[in-house]
């Protein structure tokens, strides 16, 4: 990924996260990122169009319960439910991807979107997210540590995709 | 008669954020309905009366594009406001849905837009 992206996957997901929560990114050096061993959750979904690519993002399941009470303006985070916690980490993904659609080609082209799937973060799965040198990482609201992951795809000849080199 | 408003989006957490956002609002609703997807939303609309409806795009079973097309389509259905709230950036799409006379807001969004953009259509609509 270039300077230009990168720039542009860090600058949206900040402020779809201010935007969508009212929580506050910054940009994260990866030898800084601090994850807990347990409990992060991962989003995933997919993009097609003039260009495919997929996006991964990894978060502390407490960040994704405070992330839920912000954007539902609950006063108690013990109101928000399990199944909201992963559904809001679903949505910060999606909104994250269609905005980053938009202010990486503009609004010209059109792309379909796959449906988010989110679950418990494996320790490989984690690992390798942390680990990929494509990966942006920030911190949220001076707490967590988060990481997304932009993978471009390039479809080939039989309209499959796969990973650009 | 207050309002029945349907919001349909396969995120629990964005009818949730809508919800709250229209219950805040001045406005006389009598209830606020929910579907996960545009499928659901077509069996509550042939359930009972809904006097407008949010819908997100992208959902499984049935987006929020066909369902906008199923309803425009019907004889009963084709008359109740929709307004589309979504991550779509695609001009061509929010054209499609402006020529259907379908508002788009834009996610992630602020309430006062919401509140802009119903004020706008049930002003201008006769019930």
């Amino acid at each position: 990924m270039n300077t230009e992206m990168r720039d542009t996957v860090n600058s949206v997901f900040c402020e779809v996260l201010e935007n969508f929560a009212f929580s506050f990114a910054s940009t994260l050096a990866p030898e800084e990122s601090e994850l807990p061993q347990e409990g992060m959750l991962c989003a995933s979904m997919e993009f097609h169009g003039p260009s495919g690519g997929r996006l991964d993002l990894l978060a502390p399941e407490a960040m994704c319960r405070t992330v839920a009470a912000n954007a539902l303006g609950a006063f108690d985070e013990d109101e928000v439910t399990e199944e909201t916690t992963m559904d809001t980490l679903k949505e910060l993904l999606n909104i994250t991807c269609g905005n980053l659609l938009t202010a990486t080609w503009g609004t010209g082209p059109v792309f379909d979107l796959s449906i988010p799937s989110a679950g418990m973060a494996t320790p490989e799965a984690a690992r390798d997210l942390v680990g990929d040198p494509e990966s942006s990482h920030f911190v949220v609201d001076d707490d967590f540590t988060v990481i997304l992951r932009l993978t471009c795809l390039e479809p080939d000849t039989n309209g499959a995709a796969r990973v650009a080199s | 008669m207050g309002l029945t408003i349907l919001i349909v989006d396969d995120s629990v957490t964005v009818r949730s954020i809508i919800a709250k956002t229209l219950s805040l609002m001045d406005l006389p609703i009598d209830s606020i309905e929910q579907a996960s997807n545009g499928r659901k939303a077509l069996e509550k609309l042939h359930d009972g009366w809904v006097d407008l409806v949010f819908t997100d795009i992208n959902m499984p079973e049935m987006n929020g594009l066909e369902l906008v097309h199923e309803m425009r389509n019907d004889e009963i259905l084709k008359t109740i406001p929709i307004i589309v709230v979504s991550t779509e950036g695609s001009e061509a799409r929010i054209e499609t849905m402006r020529e259907l006379g379908v508002p788009y807001i834009r996610k992630p969004f602020v309430p006062e837009t919401i509140k802009h953009v119903i004020e706008e259509l049930l002003g201008a609509y006769e019930h």
